[in-house]
């Protein structure tokens, strides 16, 4: 269970305060996969970390009662100075996880061979990305977050990670926000829409997508 | 049991987060090489060799007694504890930016890893300098250990309040970084390590005694060496700054969480 109470979140820039979320109160029970569908800049990042636990809101809460991934490729959290097996052996202990098992999954599904030794500031940008999507498979999740599709490298690694996130959906579950309904209609069965700081949940996914696209037509008419 | 399972899951929960933090600290504290340790060494020594060869040149003679090294070391020794704890949890939650985006990890798990971190690299070296010092035949062994101790139990806390505040002050108002170590820079001077607090004129040694470092270093190395029991001496004002200055600290941290936590 996911609850989300009274979530308000403002971005402070050089424009002044901006409200991304307002007031967002909702409840997933994690029993469906959910999407969450908004168009560019509608706040759906800022959500999903809101949710991770990775920014605090300005006002209100979220409880978790199940045990939520950060965002799946997220690499953030990467020291420069550290090689990939020292990044991995930490976030591995910091969740309790089977440091040696974990670190050979990474090391093994990353395929970037003695890179994994090296500093992680010498890395490329698909390099960097294959390591931290290998580590959010490493690590069991009760809910996975994920935000849109990156692409992670070439077509081959991207079937390898369309597995793995199949592997793990058969004991866990999906939050994924998108801004566009192919991949999320054919997933989530759970829906909602983020628009104007606003969450609408639905029962199914395809109101979710019916309400998005009407959205869409008043806005471009 | 006593206490409910929920807490020891929590305190275990903890325990783990404070372990991951405090091994990664140490990695990138000291640099890739392990000469970054021996840095935590040679500071200490080279500002006790500085100033005995000071001393040694203009033929003074050690401000009490004969043994002008020891009473350097115990001087520079807790001074450092503090100076070093409150300093590097200052950059605690600063430089910890991208750990806190990490959900499990919150601000206070940073600020009692590098803690830790202080307290046993403290306490190494002590135990280096000093056992050198007695191995070697030029120092006794302390007169009495648990004063040393209390002392330095009381000077890490003080440290720790001092550096909680920092930590908070310097992610909220950037100037801190730099106005902290002007305002604190002149203790070295005035907290007695290079003299004895009784031997100086008594109105700037009322002056002096506001300054609780004064009072720690006179306490751990009076610990040590009873010969310089000084009058001077108050170890519940240093007690009353360590408490205060943790409670500051905490607070400062409770209130400003959300905006450092999103910073």
């Amino acid at each position: 269970m996911i609850e989300l109470h009274r979530v308000t979140k403002a971005h402070r820039g050089p424009m002044g305060r901006q409200t991304v979320l307002s007031d967002i109160s909702a409840l997933f029970d994690c029993s469906t996969d959910v999407g969450i569908l908004g168009g560019n800049g509608s706040g759906k990042s800022t959500l999903l970390r809101i949710i991770a636990g990775m920014d605090k809101p300005d006002y209100g809460h979220v409880r978790r009662s199940v045990r939520v991934s950060f965002p799946i490729s997220y690499g953030g959290a990467f020291h420069p100075n550290l090689s990939a097996r020292e990044n991995v052996r930490f976030i591995a202990r910091l969740y309790g996880a089977d440091e040696a098992g974990v670190v050979r999954y990474v090391r093994d599904f990353s395929e970037i061979g003695n890179h994994f030794e090296r500093p992680v500031t010498t890395y490329s940008n698909s390099m960097k990305a294959r390591v931290a999507f290998a580590l959010s498979m490493a690590i069991e999740f009760d809910v996975y977050l994920v935000d849109e599709v990156t692409a992670v490298g070439d077509v081959g690694f991207k079937r390898k990670c369309i597995q793995a996130l199949a592997e793990r959906r058969k004991t866990a579950k999906l939050i994924m926000v998108s801004q566009a309904v192919t991949t999320i209609g054919r997933i989530c069965q759970q829906g909602a829409v983020l628009e104007d700081g606003q969450l609408r949940v639905f029962e199914s996914m395809a109101d979710a997508i019916q309400a998005y696209e009407n959205n869409l037509m008043v806005l471009h008419v | 049991m006593w206490f409910p399972a929920v807490i020891w899951t929590a305190i275990a929960n903890q325990r783990r987060i404070v372990g991951a933090v405090l091994l990664r600290e140490s990695r990138t504290r000291f640099g890739r090489t392990r000469l970054g340790y021996l840095w935590a060494l040679a500071e200490p020594i080279s500002h006790v060799m500085v100033m005995s060869i000071v001393y040694w040149a203009i033929n003074r003679r050690a401000p009490v007694g004969d043994n002008v090294i020891l009473f350097f070391i115990t001087g520079v020794l807790p001074f450092f504890l503090f100076q070093k704890t409150a300093r590097n949890l200052g950059g605690a939650l600063r430089g910890g930016q991208t750990l806190l985006r990490l959900p499990l990890v919150n601000g206070m798990d940073l600020v009692m890893a590098r803690a830790l971190l202080e307290a046993v690299t403290w306490v190494c070296v002590t135990f280096i300098i000093l056992g050198f010092m007695v191995v070697s035949g030029r120092a006794h062994m302390p007169d009495h250990p648990l004063i040393c101790a209390a002392a330095a139990v009381a000077t890490f806390g003080l440290g720790f309040g001092i550096g909680l505040v920092n930590a908070v002050l310097m992610t909220m108002w950037k100037s801190w970084v730099m106005i902290y170590p002007m305002i604190t820079k002149p203790l070295y001077h005035f907290s007695a390590i290079f003299f004895f607090i009784d031997r100086i004129p008594a109105d700037l040694r009322y002056w002096l005694s506001w300054n609780p470092m004064m009072h720690s270093v006179q306490w751990f190395r009076q610990g040590y060496i009873t010969e310089y029991a000084s009058v001077t001496l108050d170890p519940d004002y240093l007690l009353k700054w360590a408490i205060a200055s943790i409670l500051l600290g905490l607070c400062l941290e409770r209130v400003t969480q959300r905006q450092v936590q999103s910073a």
